[in-house]
């Protein structure tokens, strides 16, 4: 008992980011998955970590160029330059693969060592500062207050567009703030987290919650308790068992999810 | 002009019988009174793209209005301007004061397909959204907000389905909720998106009884948006026909005829009338080479 209360004290930093990125990007992730836009999360998540990668070459600050470029990502697959002659698929596609390579030729030409920089770009939660932990407070408190004082709004226009216009609402301002805080969710929480555990956040829990629940306010509660709770248990997990906590994370999900699964299919 | 006040508009009407010409001038005084939203040569498009140039188009109070046309004619895009998602290229589109200022609300049915049904909303959330514009910013739904929703359903004969998953509704039932939903905003006009696309003849049958239904008994001026033409040509009132970016309106009788459907359509049609019934049988293709 002795050990694990020092553990949590030891790392009580790395718990407390993951608990805010978890629980913000499995909430998020529920409009990313009704929305169809999981490839836009995971191209983002690649963006994001070129903007550190970017930063880091020069020697700027990584976490506010990590969601100046996210914020430029999702403004740039957000539009079609080429009209009716590519999908909006292919507009991510590119967005994805061109930010994957760069970010590995900027890797290589940096100064510090490739594992290093890896750690930095990708995240490495036990290397987390307290500053990171606060700026991701202050994050996530922000991101939930728009979403839960505009549900209404941004659930309309994510459910129908068009009618909302109709109305009179403003839709293509909450579609903005919608992307926008989706971006800058993912942005803070690679930087904390790490590319794979976002990106199992903003999929995996949404999906179970999706699953298991009939109303929409369930799916996002479900989808955030979900999120926490085995991002929290897969940090144990790979500390007690010394694996890689991304992939830790990634796979407890899908344990989770596989139950789900059991029970949707017995359930009837 | 200025908009006469009830009375006097009603003494200049009483008045006005005895006079022939009187009489006239206050038919057209009404049909402006009355009048919701008017285009005058109008030109629509996206980007550098020309859709639909020269539309002239009024939709006055009591109106059960069809725009139809071969596919990728332009009436989405008609129906973008009515809805103010697209603006016009040139010309003006003027709509109604009360409208303009948002005192009187215009209803809009989407297609259904348009709608994702990934979404676990009830059929009481998803009605409920056409309350949103009223109910305001930072503010939940009150009391006669879920009056106004179960009146809205009970209208549509959904009202035992309240708390039904939206996803799990017939494709009937869905653009039954999709007209709650609009009629929850009280709209002095209804937009109708392609109603009964995907419909079976009973399916089709309801919605557009329905329609009217709304129409005759809570006097809503209709306009609804159809590539079906046999739907179109036993309800609507007056026809607008798209045909290569220009739009021909009048009423029913004038605008659907065999000589006009097979300029447009290039096809031999013919239309028949059986039990008062109107259908609309195409005979052959024909020779676009001569």
């Amino acid at each position: 008992m002795d050990d694990f209360l020092t553990t949590i004290s030891l790392f009580r930093y790395a718990i407390a980011g993951i608990i805010l990125v978890s629980f913000i990007c499995s909430y998020l992730g529920v409009y990313i998955v009704l929305k169809r836009i999981i490839f836009v999360g995971v191209a983002i998540a690649q963006i994001s970590s070129l903007g550190v990668a970017f930063a880091l070459l020069l020697g700027l600050p990584p976490m506010a160029f990590s969601i100046l470029f996210t914020l430029l990502g999702m403004f740039g697959m957000s539009t079609n330059p080429s009209g009716k002659r590519l999908s909006q698929e292919a507009i991510i596609g590119l967005g994805f693969i061109t930010a994957s390579a760069v970010t590995i030729l900027l890797m290589a030409k940096s100064a510090l060592g490739l594992h290093e920089i890896e750690n930095i770009v990708y995240g490495d939660i036990l290397a987390i500062s307290p500053l990171q932990v606060y700026i991701a407070l202050g994050a996530v408190v922000t991101i939930i207050t728009i979403h839960l004082l505009f549900y209404k709004e941004l659930v309309f226009v994510s459910f129908d567009y068009d009618m909302a216009r109709a109305l009179g609402i403003n839709a293509r301002l909450w579609n903005l703030i919608l992307y926008l805080t989706i971006g800058a969710a993912i942005a803070i929480g690679i930087m904390i987290a790490g590319n794979m555990m976002i990106i199992a956040a903003i999929i995996l829990p949404p999906i179970n919650g999706l699953i298991l629940s009939t109303r929409l306010r369930n799916a996002f509660i479900i989808s955030s308790i979900q999120g926490v709770s085995t991002a929290t248990f897969a940090f144990f997990l790979s500390y007690l068992l010394d694996l890689p906590y991304g992939p830790t994370a990634a796979a407890s999900s899908f344990v989770v999810l596989g139950f789900s699964f059991i029970a949707f299919k017995l359930r009837g | 002009m200025r908009r006469l006040d009830a009375t006097t508009y009603h003494l200049l009407l009483r008045e006005g019988t005895k006079s022939k010409t009187f009489a006239s001038f206050l038919r057209v005084l009404d049909k402006m009174n009355n009048r919701l939203v008017e285009f005058k040569k109008v030109v629509l498009g996206y980007g550098k793209k020309i859709v639909l140039k020269d539309v002239n188009l009024t939709v006055t109070r009591g109106d059960f209005l069809g725009i139809a046309g071969p596919n990728g004619s332009g009436k989405t895009t008609i129906l973008r301007a009515l809805l103010k998602t697209i603006k016009p290229k040139s010309g003006t589109l003027t709509f109604r004061e009360d409208i303009r200022k948002g005192k009187m609300a215009i209803g809009y049915v989407p297609q259904r397909e348009f709608l994702d049904e990934l979404y676990p909303l009830t059929v009481m959330e998803v009605v409920m959204m056409g309350r949103y514009a009223g109910i305001g910013l930072l503010k939940k739904p009150k009391k006669e907000d879920y009056s106004t929703v179960h009146y809205a359903l009970a209208c549509v004969n959904m009202e035992g389905n309240v708390y039904t998953a939206f996803r799990d509704l017939s494709g009937g039932q869905k653009q039954r909720v999709l007209i709650a939903r609009a009629l929850a905003g009280k709209p002095v006009m209804l937009i109708l998106d392609e109603p009964t696309d995907g419909l079976d003849i009973k399916g089709e049958h309801e919605i557009m009884e329905l329609i009217r239904d709304l129409h005759m008994n809570q006097h809503l001026t209709v306009l609804m948006v159809s590539h079906h033409l046999n739907v179109m040509a036993n309800y609507v009132d007056r026809l607008a026909i798209i045909d290569q970016e220009t739009m021909y309106v009048g009423k029913l009788h004038c605008i659907l005829t065999e000589d006009n459907l097979e300029k447009i359509y290039a096809m031999k049609v013919k239309i028949l009338e059986v039990d008062g019934q109107r259908a609309i049988l195409h005979l052959e293709h024909r020779n676009n080479n001569g």
